[in-house]
């Protein structure tokens, strides 16, 4: 049974069990039937005897005479002719004595002989190999020491019946042959979508993700598909996922191979540029302070790594903080910067805002947007500074009049390294990491960093605190 | 004297392979990004160009798929993944180089590439002394100078690299080759006597600690 499929195992049992009702069925049917047809046998068997008992009795009284005993023999003689047929044979007794017999030869005992009066006794009894009916009983004659006993040969009636089971043995040969075969048919067709879908299932194994499985209707397979659909579809989301995160992955490796081999070059290239080359005093100094700058940006590059590293597993204390405040300061530290690039620095802030967070960071995260902000800028440009509060959430947005990105260059936006506008990031001393910084700390405060740009118009970071989120903290400090 | 067009959109590593191309004489111009460099080539014939592989507007394998003309390229990058090298060998450069890369290397590689499209410096003149370098000629004043094969080699690899400081065992490997296993000594008494048979007492340079330089200046 181990080896077997389950449809095979459904088809042996069901079979087997079907055969088993059929012939059982059948065969209580039969003694049933075979017992019925017995006793309608006796009946008739019955009536035929007690109306020859009844014709013999009328005649011998009729005769009136029961001296001479020959005269009864030979009436009972001229009944066993008229009446001898099909096999049927008589005795008639009287007392002890037999007065005419013909029936087939018994030598043993004769228990239907011992009679009461008014009744009658039936035995069937196997006599050379063939069944007989034995009916006997007093002859309504006189003192009635006359005994009648008729014997009906029950051959007729054992062929009828064998012909019979013949017929019950094929009709079940018959139906277990059609039985055998219909239910192979119908368990194949149940279990071919099982089959399918154990394909599908050994498909999707070997790698092939996109693979579906198709079944129609709502039972337990129908459900099943459904299932192993739902379950290869979030397979391969989380594939996708998973490849994303890779491809990201490599992109930062591959950004930091860049970003840290750049400076270096410079480093060791100016640097043998200085020891293999005679310069003069002037260009001796440009040459060093090239190499200063370039060290400078690798450790701004560290420095900013290391930041990240540290929030990655930090816990910040949560305290409220005004982000008038914040932004205000911000403004304070860039508005050299801003002057001297000829950006005008706005800000539109309501009377009162507050959100729980870390004050140096998100001074940090604002100073970085603005900053931003006032990069992209050309001369004359507006740096535009807003909080919007509501009772659901806190917007602070910072928008600004440069160049706007593309959408595929926001949407990289915050990946380390990524900087839409390479050539003037570098030269602003930008270390690339300044935007995935920003993401990680609104991450940690459990807000939202967007952005949304239009191209020549200018680009607008969103940064939002939801007011759930500001309750969980805000309860967080009450506890505390 | 040759043409080169350095694309490299960080100012510093640009002016920086100027500088040593300069210092060697050659005429590099600068370019900063992909579309800059195809103007460039459109405008003037190059005989090197030296691309960045990570250029704004157009990449270095961009900018070499749409240039015309089949100008050699030697592409300079951080990139070392063997795809990204092997994708700009396919598309025909030349050479290959990498960031952090030796000054010395670089130009070994420049050589190289303009010694194949037989563009490098034919002649050179020094102090009265010309050198013939296809012909393996040095006269002074109309007058042949005998040199030996190696001092012709030595007199050429200081030629292709002055103004550079070249260290004795650089100049072993250059001239005598890797397998050479001279003494440092070699390279002294091979100086002593290029020196003295030029009369370029003045002109190489010994370099304290370092080893000697052909100084074109003053």
């Amino acid at each position: 049974m181990k080896n077997l499929r389950f449809w095979q195992k459904t088809y042996l049992l069901t079979l087997s069990l079907f055969l088993a009702c059929l012939c059982g069925g059948i065969f209580a049917l039969s003694v049933f039937s075979k017992s019925q047809s017995l006793s309608n046998e006796k009946i008739k068997d019955l009536t035929g005897h007690q109306m020859i008992s009844a014709a013999t009795a009328a005649d011998m009284e009729a005769m009136n005479d029961d001296t001479d005993k020959n005269r009864f023999t030979r009436l009972f003689k001229a009944y066993a002719g008229s009446y001898g047929e099909n096999g049927t044979s008589f005795e008639f007794r009287q007392g002890e004595d037999v007065l005419f017999s013909n029936l087939p030869k018994y030598g043993g005992e004769r228990e239907e002989l011992s009679l009461k009066d008014g009744e009658y006794n039936c035995v069937i009894r196997t006599v050379s190999g063939e069944k007989y009916l034995y009916i006997a009983s007093r002859l309504p004659y006189g003192d009635k020491s006359y005994t009648f006993t008729s014997v009906y040969s029950l051959r007729e009636h054992a062929e009828y019946w064998n012909g019979l089971v013949r017929v019950y043995i094929a009709a079940c040969a018959a139906a277990a042959c059609v039985m055998a075969v219909l239910l192979y048919i119908v368990l194949r067709k149940l279990s071919k979508p099982l089959e399918q879908l154990a394909h599908t299932a050994e498909l999707f194994g070997k790698g092939d993700l996109s693979v579906r499985f198709f079944q129609k209707g709502n039972d337990e397979i129908g459900d099943l598909a459904e299932s192993f659909n739902q379950m290869a579809q979030a397979i391969a989301g989380q594939m996708e996922d998973l490849r994303l995160a890779a491809e990201q992955k490599e992109r930062l490796a591959d950004n930091l191979s860049h970003e840290m081999r750049t400076p270096l070059t410079s480093i060791q290239g100016y640097a043998e540029y200085a020891l293999l080359s005679d310069p003069g005093e002037e260009e001796r100094a440009e040459i060093l302070g090239y190499i200063m700058e370039e060290s400078k940006r690798l450790q701004l590059i560290s420095e900013r790594l290391l930041q990240m590293a540290v929030l990655r597993q930090g816990e910040i204390d949560f305290s409220p903080v005004s982000l008038q405040e914040i932004v205000s300061h911000v403004f304070f530290a860039l508005r050299g910067k801003a002057d001297e690039k000829g950006v005008w620095l706005v800000s539109a802030l309501e009377a009162s805002c507050f959100v729980p967070g870390d004050r140096v960071l998100l001074e940090g995260l604002l100073m970085n947007l603005v900053d931003n902000a006032v990069k992209a800028c050309k001369e004359e440009g507006t740096v535009e500074c807003t909080i919007t509060a509501n009772d659901c959430k806190t917007v602070v947005a910072v928008r600004d009049t440069g160049r706007g990105m593309y959408a595929d260059e926001l949407q990289k936006l915050g990946e380390p390294f990524y900087r839409p506008d390479k050539a003037r990031s570098r030269k602003e001393g930008g270390a690339g990491l300044g935007l995935a910084l920003c993401f990680q700390i609104a991450a940690l405060h459990g807000a939202t960093l967007t952005f949304s740009s239009q191209e020549t118009v200018g680009t607008t970071a969103f940064l939002t605190f939801t007011a759930l989120q500001q309750l969980d903290k805000a309860a967080d400090i009450s506890e505390d | 004297m040759a043409k080169l067009l350095v694309a490299e959109d960080e100012t510093k590593i640009n002016d920086l392979i100027c500088r040593n191309l300069r210092l060697v004489g050659h005429s590099p111009d600068a370019v900063f990004d992909g579309k800059e460099a195809l103007d460039a080539l459109a405008r003037q014939e190059y005989d090197l160009l030296l691309l960045d592989v990570m250029l704004p507007f157009y990449s270095g394998f961009e900018v070499m798929q749409q240039m015309d003309g089949d100008c050699p390229v030697i592409f300079v990058t951080a990139k070392d993944s063997l795809s990204s090298r092997l994708e700009g060998l396919g598309l025909g450069a030349d050479d290959y180089i990498m960031k952090p890369f030796e000054i010395l290397e670089l130009l070994a590689r420049v050589e190289a590439v303009l010694r194949r499209t037989h563009k490098q410096q034919k002649a050179f003149s020094l102090c009265g002394v010309c050198v013939s370098l296809d012909e393996r000629r040095v006269s002074r004043e109309g007058e042949d100078i005998l040199l030996t094969p190696k001092e012709f080699e030595l007199l050429e690899t200081l030629i292709i690299n002055r103004n550079l400081a070249l260290s004795r065992d650089r100049l072993l490997e250059l001239v005598w080759g890797y397998e050479f296993e001279g003494e440092n000594r070699t390279v002294d008494v091979h100086i002593q006597r290029l020196r003295k048979k030029l009369h370029w007492e003045e002109q190489i340079k010994t370099v304290y600690k370092m080893g000697y330089r052909l100084s074109t200046e003053g």
